[in-house]
């Protein structure tokens, strides 16, 4: 049995007395579902890492003011995938109008950020500068990620930072560059 | 919030789920979009002449109008509810359609070479396919309104029935004002202003739809 074929069959018969009225039950597959939602969500999310927990909420909540839609025929699971796939969808349509306005960090800066020595000094420089102004944790997951091409675990064990935190602080460093890099001096 | 937090509030007091389902609340804006379309269609022009009633292209009309509206309110039944197969329905809708196509194509050989084009054009092609999704407006907008509050998930399909469904029965409370008797008129122009209205219906859907 696969994961997702695994995550049904946990979930049907708690999702019965859930239905009919058992709370407790329907506690214990709310506990399911979001469990599911995190790494159905994660997986889809990767570049936005932080919105995951708000997504899984946000599909709770819906599966809950429409939770008279299921029918008792229909495989719970479907119900809950069909759902999670409007929300994520309803998700993206709302972030490609935000981001539209940004530009993705994540493709141009691999390109404005890879440190090459000697290509152009005057860049490198200018990105030493920049780098220096944000607060060191960011700094150093920047560095060991970006300039000196470290995977995420290598700089993890270099760094002795989790993978997560490692990825949420280079995150947030690249955004706060490029609010740098924007801003006229 | 924390997501844990979340989940106890929600399951206290929750209570049994209690079933929802679209049928009746979809047949009665049904059957008012009907009776609307009928209304604005006997306001603005004459009921059609009597000898049509005896004629088959009036009931060619409404067995038309009709077969669409059933399939597409079924089909709009299944796309309000998450995780339900609209496909089935789709594919009757498709089978009405190129149905009608095919008895208005065999309709169009047999009229003399010389009198194709007006046969087809009849005297109101250009009022017809605009007439229609006219017609069906605020019947799409009662459908839009009521499939909102279930689930759909799907919502440019699910807009697309809907203008489907409004468009349908636009096109029955039309035809019982229109002349029009030639099968190769309704094959092109009703089909035509059906599509429209469902086309509206897919544009709206992903706008109107939203829950």
């Amino acid at each position: 049995m696969d994961k997702v074929d695994r995550f049904a069959a946990a979930l049907r018969p708690l999702w019965v007395r859930a239905q009919s009225g058992d709370e407790a039950a329907y506690a214990q597959a709310l506990h399911l579902i979001a469990g599911r939602l995190r790494s159905y969500f994660r997986r889809r999310l990767s570049s936005l890492s932080d919105e995951t927990e708000d997504l899984v909420q946000e599909t709770l909540l819906a599966l809950h003011a429409k939770r008279g839609t299921h029918d008792p025929a229909l495989p719970v699971s479907n119900w809950v995938f069909a759902i999670a796939g409007y929300k994520l969808v309803d998700f993206w349509r709302r972030h490609g109008r935000r981001e539209a306005l940004h530009q993705p960090l994540d493709v141009t800066d691999d390109d404005l950020l890879v440190y090459e020595t000697g290509v152009d000094v005057a860049a490198g420089q200018d990105i030493r500068v920049l780098l220096d102004t944000l607060p060191a944790p960011q700094r150093r997951a920047i560095v060991l990620t970006r300039l000196e091409g470290l995977s995420m675990s290598e700089a993890s064990r270099r760094s002795g930072v989790s993978v997560s935190a490692l990825k949420v602080q280079v995150h947030r460093g690249l955004k706060q560059l490029m609010v740098m890099v924007r801003t006229p001096q | 919030m924390n997501t844990d937090a979340l989940i106890a509030g929600l399951a206290s007091g929750a209570g049994p789920a209690r079933r929802v389902f679209i049928g009746r609340d979809l047949a009665l804006i049904a059957g008012a979009g009907m009776i609307f379309c009928t209304a604005v269609s006997l306001g603005l022009r004459e009921f059609v002449p009597q000898a049509m009633w005896t004629g088959a292209a009036l009931w060619t009309k409404l067995a038309y109008a009709m077969a669409l509206a059933a399939s597409s309110a079924w089909c709009l039944n299944m796309l309000a509810f998450p995780g339900k197969r609209a496909a089935p329905a789709f594919r009757i809708i498709v089978m009405v359609v190129l149905s009608m196509a095919d008895i208005g194509t065999v309709s169009v050989l047999n009229v003399p070479a010389g009198e194709k084009l007006p046969y087809i054009l009849g005297k109101f092609a250009l009022t017809c396919p605009w007439a229609i999704p006219l017609l069906s407006l605020p019947t799409l907008i009662s459908l839009l309104r009521l499939t909102r509050r279930f689930a759909p998930t799907d919502l440019r399909w699910a807009g697309f029935a809907a203008g489907l469904l409004a468009g349908s029965l636009a096109a029955a409370g039309y035809a019982l004002t229109c002349e029009e008797d030639a099968i190769g008129f309704v094959a092109l122009w009703y089909s035509l202003g059906i599509i429209l209205s469902a086309g509206m219906g897919a544009l709206a859907g992903p706008r109107l739809l939203r829950w």
